[in-house]
């Protein structure tokens, strides 16, 4: 009985053709859920008694917040990946997916404070989920920054790992912000056990936008993975000549 | 077209919904151009600066 080899795409090597089939796909499928998402919020969903149509702005300010968190959880996954197995792709994963999770956590904070304002009277307030989710953002430019002041990209990969790893504590903190103390940020949008309080139309505009977003996070990781890993086999002997040998 | 009609007019009452949907979506469109130019012009530079080193990878 043969096992089928897990590691096989841990190589770049394998990895670089399977990424550039898939970047399409998940670009096709990222603008077709987003185009969806926006009709369901603009078209389907009802207007809101209290808000009116304002509160639409969650179509993009929930799924953008949840792939912030969500975005720098899978980036201290593969941290922690590679650590522990000193594995080079999953170092540059992690690199990739940073930008795209900063991009994420500024949208949530901009969205929010353009809802903020016709609905709490204010811009911004230094509310613990507001606050959280800007510590968020410190985060990625920091694990950014930090990437690009060191020279040696095996040990900015190392140096970046320990930091993620240390600001994956802030995740927690941000989605439970709204139960552990008093905010003038409402509760979750969508919770497990205690039931739905919106429609279902609502509901589908904001999973339909999370999965076009969860696609393009995606497709965008994957076409900038290859681009790191041409830069690193052009600029460091450890990555040369990773597309002449066999996995 | 009475949907678009209704889309358009509410986008006009509600600006800030307007701008919240218009920078999203901007701000992705910007990222995905940004990062399909660096791979258009990654592979045309390894063309002539590919090195041939000693791979230790395992």
């Amino acid at each position: 009985m043969s096992y089928p080899n897990w590691f096989r795409y841990a190589s770049p090597r394998t990895f670089d053709p399977l990424a550039a089939r898939l970047v399409p796909l998940f670009a096709l499928a990222a603008v077709g859920l987003m185009l969806a998402g926006v009709l369901i919020g603009l078209i389907v969903a009802p207007t809101d008694a209290q808000q009116g149509d304002v509160y639409r702005i969650m179509f993009v300010h929930v799924p953008a917040a949840w792939m912030s968190m969500l975005i720098y959880l899978v980036m201290a996954a593969y941290c922690a990946l590679s650590l522990m197995f000193n594995a080079r792709l999953a170092a540059m994963m992690a690199r990739s997916l940073a930008p795209t999770g900063a991009l994420f956590t500024l949208i949530a904070l901009l969205s929010g404070s353009l809802w903020g304002k016709p609905t709490w009277g204010a811009w911004w307030v230094w509310d613990a989920r507001l606050t959280s989710e800007l510590i968020l953002l410190f985060l990625y430019i920091g694990f950014l920054a930090l990437h690009a002041a060191i020279d040696d990209p095996r040990r900015a990969d190392r140096a970046c790992a320990v930091q993620a790893l240390i600001g994956v504590v802030n995740i927690p903190v941000i989605y439970f912000s709204v139960q552990w103390w008093y905010t003038l940020h409402q509760g979750p949008s969508l919770s497990f056990g205690s039931g739905v309080s919106m429609s279902a139309s609502m509901v589908w505009g904001i999973v339909v936008m999370t999965c076009g977003f969860w696609s393009y996070a995606i497709a965008v990781t994957l076409a900038r993975v290859r681009i790191v890993m041409r830069a690193r086999r052009r600029e460091g002997p450890w990555e040369a000549g990773f597309g002449e040998r066999t996995a | 077209m009475n949907s678009l009609t209704r889309v358009t007019a509410m986008l006009g009452h509600s600006p800030y919904l307007a701008i919240a949907l218009t920078m999203t979506f901007a701000l992705l469109a910007v990222e995905a151009w940004h990062v399909r130019d660096q791979s258009r012009a990654c592979p045309r530079s390894l063309d002539h600066t590919g090195t041939a080193g000693h791979p230790d990878e395992t």
